[in-house]
């Protein structure tokens, strides 16, 4: 499905309140895959004795970017949904400095979808968080599917 | 008050509370900590910005992996007797239905302590606590 890249940022942000909440910015999705950035936030702290931001904020960025890096490969209506999702936290992120990160889906089935993303700040090749993820799809041309999940095209959390 | 400080307090009174108003993220989340018998249960009340998708409506999945990291450390904390926060090694979040537009819950049930790494898993719920939204399983390292 050809992504219409302004009209996807656009919908990121307002429409989907926990997106929102965060700042979650998408910066660039294609079939190689998509990049976001969360800023730095004095709430999102989660050592306030380092002033280091809590795991939840980075796992809200790496899970809303490994859905979001599928949709490109997927036919307009596939829905998906969440089956699991790794991190592993390699270092700590330095206060005070946005968390960005790059997924990718490197394979899909007919029925599942396969990610893997980074978290970084300053180097990608240094990276805070390594994501692996798999998602359930359901594709279009079933009729009748209501699954849960979100409409790939359409709602991208 | 400072993390350790939040840590001592709460583990002499026996109230979660302290460590959650020591840490930002917790206090922007609304996250409380209720305890029942030996258990410590984080409870995440609804609010409209943990949404991910308006439509069914379902909680944001990094809010439900949020909440299951906090569940699971809060839970460590309180079975350890170190005012140090444990430092999260990793995370595996299962998703087992979409979280609905409602107070969710938490617990972490310690499988292993050793000297410096904790197994963790947690488990989410809503209403009902017989039907898990989501699980993770998490090391955290505790030296």
């Amino acid at each position: 499905m050809k992504i219409d890249f302004d009209n996807m940022r656009q919908m990121m942000v307002g429409p989907i309140p926990h997106m929102a909440a965060v700042g979650l910015d998408l910066i660039s999705l294609d079939d190689s895959g998509a990049v976001a950035k969360v800023p730095n936030r004095p709430e999102f702290v989660g050592d306030p004795d380092t002033g280091v931001v809590h795991g939840g904020i980075v796992t809200v960025l790496l899970d809303s970017l490994s859905g979001m890096c599928i949709m490109p490969l997927m036919d307009e209506g596939t829905m998906m949904a969440t089956l699991d999702l790794r991190i592993d936290y390699l270092k700590p992120a330095a206060p005070k400095k946005d968390i960005f990160a790059h997924a990718h889906c490197y394979k899909t089935t007919r029925n599942i979808a396969f990610t893997r993303a980074i978290a970084y700040q300053d180097n990608a090749d240094d990276p805070i968080a390594n994501a692996t993820g798999s998602f359930m799809l359901t594709r279009a041309e079933r009729p009748g599917s209501k699954k849960a999940g979100s409409k790939i095209g359409s709602k991208p959390a | 008050m400072s993390i350790s400080e939040g840590i001592s307090a709460a583990r002499r009174s026996g109230d979660l509370q302290p460590l959650i108003e020591a840490v930002p993220y917790f206090r922007w989340l609304g996250l409380r900590v209720d305890r029942e018998g030996d258990e410590l249960i984080t409870v995440m009340p609804f609010q409209d910005m943990l949404i991910g998708n308006p439509l069914l409506p379902a909680l944001h999945g990094g809010t439900t992996g949020a909440l299951l990291e906090s569940a699971a450390m809060i839970s460590l904390i309180g079975a350890m007797d170190t005012p140090r926060l444990p430092k999260i090694i990793n995370i595996t979040i299962e998703y087992l239905r979409p979280g609905g537009a409602a107070d969710s819950y938490a617990t972490g049930i310690v499988t292993k302590r050793g000297r410096r790494v904790a197994n963790v898993r947690a488990q989410a719920w809503q209403k009902d606590r017989g039907k898990l939204f989501a699980t993770a399983s998490t090391h955290f390292l505790i030296t």
